[in-house]
């Protein structure tokens, strides 16, 4: 097909100097540099905005923050590559403290809400087992692993009432010797619930409807602090009905 | 501009064929050079990566084929000739009608067959390999375009139409 060959070998072709396409290409590449160079720019601004905000919000001290204002004026004079870099290096840099920075904050907002949740367990746990409010205090204590989450309160001034609210029975087993307890089985309001048998301590667990497990550790010695006292006039039944309270749930965070 | 070394002489060695793909992908000279500027422009800030690579040839002519593609989806035309106006029948003097009206015959994928088989040359096994088909597709596609081809050029040059 010769013809076919010539005829598209003969179609006649603009006469164009090369140069023009090397200033077309010139003009692009300067226009894709003040693209860079405004992306970077905006990328700190955005990044210097968001940690100010961040910073503002919390009235936290520590700030990383001095001279962010300034940052976007010098990247916005500059125009060769290695400022280009400089800026996207800042950039990066400003991320990944904002990243820390976020970090802290959830760990913190995590802290209070955990906070909270002990203070619940308490005002539901006294409901049940304190109605004058005369026996049980907080105590200034936070468990937590694996996804459960509990607090050892103290009873009567020296005993331990320790509760842990987890996934499954096996929860409790983290922070207690379940097996010196000699755990049963048995049920309370319908639903499957455990007892101790043996040792000198009262555990109950009890399982709620969404699958959350309530052990609550009655025991005559708060942990290490050694001072005991007793009787403590709590019974597994009273336990039972305490665990089985359905407001006694995982913080947020862990649900 | 150091970084661009030898983009100039790329250019120099290219630009007529360029322009060639570029018209029997399109079929108008107008936007031919069009696509040609548009894809040597990005081809300049590229360079320094193209140049390294294997077969620059052949990343160029993609560019071609996608900044034609870009082109009809941009206007909403159809990937063919139908551009072609009354006004280019009658400036016409050297035969490039002819092609321009059997161009306009050609499916999109013929078209492109055409392009790397007659105008830049390659085997039926490159063809294949470059446009993802098989050989045997190219084969065919081949023989169907230069038949409509040689249909519709043969009428024009018989009649008085021109």
């Amino acid at each position: 097909m010769n013809e076919i060959d010539d005829l598209l070998r003969g179609i006649e072709t603009p006469d164009v100097d090369v140069a023009d396409d090397v200033a077309r290409g010139e003009q692009a590449l300067r226009r894709r540099h003040r693209w860079q160079i405004s992306g970077a720019v905006a990328s700190v601004a955005a990044v210097a905005a968001i940690a100010a905000a961040l910073q503002g919000g919390l009235g936290t001290s520590g700030s990383t923050a001095p001279g962010y204002a300034e940052q976007p004026s010098v990247a916005a004079t500059a125009s060769t590559p290695a400022a280009v870099k400089a800026a996207r290096q800042r950039a990066h840099h400003r991320l990944l403290t904002v990243k820390q920075r976020m970090h802290q904050i959830r760990r913190q907002m995590e802290g209070l809400t955990s906070q909270k949740t002990v203070q619940r367990y308490h005002d539901v746990l006294a409901e049940h087992l304190d109605p004058t409010g005369t026996q049980l205090r907080l105590a200034q204590n936070e468990q937590g692993g694996g996804g459960s989450f509990g607090t050892k309160l103290d009873w009567r001034n020296g005993g331990m009432l320790e509760i842990v609210v987890g996934r499954g029975f096996a929860a409790a087993a983290s922070f207690y010797d379940l097996s010196s307890a000699g755990m049963q089985d048995t049920t309370y309001g319908g639903h499957p619930a455990r007892v101790s048998t043996s040792g000198s301590d009262l555990v109950v667990s009890a399982r709620h409807d969404d699958g959350t497990v309530v052990t609550l550790i009655a025991s005559t010695e708060f942990g290490n602090n050694g001072t005991s006292t007793n009787g403590l006039g709590l019974t597994q039944d009273q336990l039972l009905e305490a665990a089985a309270d359905p407001r006694l749930q995982l913080p947020p965070y862990l649900r | 501009m150091a970084d661009r070394a030898g983009f100039s002489e790329y250019v120099v060695a290219r630009r007529p064929l360029l322009f060639r793909t570029a018209f029997v992908l399109c079929g108008d000279p107008h936007q031919a050079e069009d696509l040609v500027q548009q894809v040597l422009t990005k081809l300049y800030v590229a360079w320094p990566r193209v140049a390294r690579m294997e077969s620059v040839d052949g990343y160029v002519r993609t560019m071609v084929v996608n900044a034609n593609v870009d082109r009809v989806r941009r206007r909403g035309e159809h990937v063919g000739l139908e551009a072609f106006d009354q006004s280019a029948r009658e400036v016409d003097h050297d035969g490039l009608l002819d092609l321009r009206t059997a161009l306009r015959g050609l499916a999109p994928g013929q078209r492109r067959v055409i392009v790397l088989r007659h105008l830049w040359g390659l085997s039926v096994e490159e063809t294949a390999a470059a446009l993802g088909i098989a050989p045997g597709t190219v084969k065919s596609q081949t023989a169907d375009a230069l038949g409509r081809l040689r249909g519709l050029l043969e009428p024009q040059r018989e009649g008085p139409a021109r």
